[in-house]
């Protein structure tokens, strides 16, 4: 049986457990900071939110919408707190080429990516100060993403699975984004 | 003309209420989802919509802190909210500084520091004035800023006081604000009464001062029970459609079908609170 708790419920003593997430220490109690089920695992104390922003983590697949061009990488919308990071050393380039990225490859960044472009990638590390993701599309699965539809849902609506690019009919595929972005298309070739 | 009798000799108010009962309390959690959190008040007459969206990034990068989040509060009154026709929502000395009062409210209670170089932005949108705006605007970005999930030390609610006719009345209401007595907002944490913001509107005798402090914290406190209550409950059908099983408290004064919950906190006139019969984890 889970416990639901709200801000400023206590939840634990500050000598039994060390504060996780949802959680914050005043005086001698442990006390929940956010809407949410109590979590306790061993020596630490974390409530995991009813309903949160999504959290990168490191090898998340993840569908992003670039929302600047800036020099020599993206910001790109993952649907978090702080935009994520598309580095321009971090992408596959058109033909399989691997070269180094000189400064024509920075005037012409907008060829790769334009603002407002949908793409799939995954998450290659986390920022430990800030959380900002840095974004990777170094696969051939990943890039960018033509002629579909984007579906926007709660990123807890989406588990952590093996595969993310699934399909759902014959021709039907879908990648699940675990930031809350679903990108669906049609595959004529399946 | 008659006049108006702000107390009659029986103890009852203009609206039939006790000095020290709030008005109804309804409210609903989670509206928009185009917001990460919001939520909408009634106290009595006076209905209040809330929306926060954050944390996020800044839009302003001048404005950034680079430890923790900054927060902004606009509140707006519709035009229709009033009894006269207001021609402007916001941008007037009041509604700023009742952004600012707001915003001062929450800004020692949400854990800024955990989202640096972010911002939040609260937002309240009054539909119908009656009185006590900026306490039902605060409760409800209490329950909003909770359902975005953004971290707080604990639940801020708010409650007035006005003083009339000699007596401390809980929650008053626009015509017995507009008398023209001392009308006194507290923004609270329940559990350890400490008060995030206190506003005073023209004088009160000093004396009077910690009564009518009081008479606003118990209201601040009835008040909590039914928000807290309606949040309990929203939260428990969101887990329950998450597949999280059913917990263990048992603080939950009534389960209703209905969408909507309300309840009244009814004091007799000793002044005494009548304690309800749920079991709350103390301090």
């Amino acid at each position: 049986l889970e416990e639901v708790v709200i801000p400023g419920e206590i939840i634990g003593k500050a000598g039994d457990f060390m504060t996780g997430h949802g959680t914050y220490e005043r005086g001698d109690t442990i006390r929940a900071s956010i809407v949410g089920t109590v979590q306790k695992t061993s020596k630490l104390m974390s409530v995991v939110p009813i309903k949160s922003k999504y959290r990168p983590e490191t090898g998340d697949v993840i569908v992003g919408r670039i929302s600047s061009v800036e020099s020599k990488m993206w910001k790109v919308d993952i649907k978090s707190v702080h935009e994520g990071r598309l580095m321009l050393t971090a992408i596959n380039l058109p033909g399989g080429e691997q070269r180094r990225r000189s400064e024509e490859d920075k005037l012409h960044m907008r060829e790769f990516f334009a603002e407002r472009d949908i793409f799939s990638g995954e998450v290659q590390s986390v920022n430990p100060n800030d959380n900002v993701a840095n974004i990777h599309t170094r696969n051939l699965k990943y890039g960018k993403l033509l002629n579909g539809f984007l579906v926007s849902v709660h990123s807890h609506l989406i588990r952590r699975m093996k595969h993310h690019f699934i399909q759902l009919g014959k021709n039907i595929r879908a990648i699940l984004g675990l930031n809350g972005y679903i990108w669906l298309y049609y595959d004529p070739n399946p | 003309m008659a006049r108006l009798e702000y107390l009659t000799p029986e103890g009852l108010r203009l609206d039939g209420r006790r000095p020290l009962e709030v008005r109804t309390i309804r409210c609903k959690i989670g509206l928009f989802s185009q917001a990460d959190g919001s939520a909408y008040v009634e106290m009595g007459n006076t209905k209040v919509l809330a929306s926060v969206y954050g944390p996020r990034e800044v839009s302003m990068k001048s404005r950034a802190e680079h430890d923790k989040a900054i927060l902004s509060c606009e509140f707006s009154m519709a035009t229709f909210s009033t009894g006269e026709r207001r021609r402007k929502g916001k941008g007037d000395r009041r509604t700023a500084e009742t952004g600012l009062l707001i915003r001062k409210a929450f800004e020692s209670v949400i854990l800024t520091h955990l989202f640096p170089s972010s911002q939040i932005n609260l937002y309240v949108q009054v539909l119908q004035a009656d009185g006590g705006e900026l306490c039902a605007g605060i409760n409800a970005i209490s329950l909003a800023v909770m359902e975005a999930g953004i971290p707080m030390r604990g639940f801020v609610v708010a409650c007035a006081a006005g003083y009339l006719a000699g007596t401390p009345m809980a929650d008053p209401n626009y015509t017995e604000e507009s008398v023209g007595g001392a009308d006194l907002a507290v923004a609270l944490l329940p559990k350890s009464g400490k008060i995030t913001t206190l506003h005073l509107d023209t004088k009160l005798p000093v004396d009077q001062f910690e009564r009518v402090l009081h008479v606003a914290a118990e209201g601040c406190r009835a008040i909590h029970q039914i928000l807290r209550n309606e949040l309990l409950q929203h939260t428990m059908s969101l887990a329950e459609s998450r597949g999280v099983s059913q917990p263990t408290n048992n603080s939950i004064i009534s389960c209703s079908c209905s969408r909507w919950s309300t309840s009244r906190e009814f004091w007799p006139p000793d002044g005494k609170p009548l304690r309800v019969q749920h079991v709350e984890k103390e301090d």
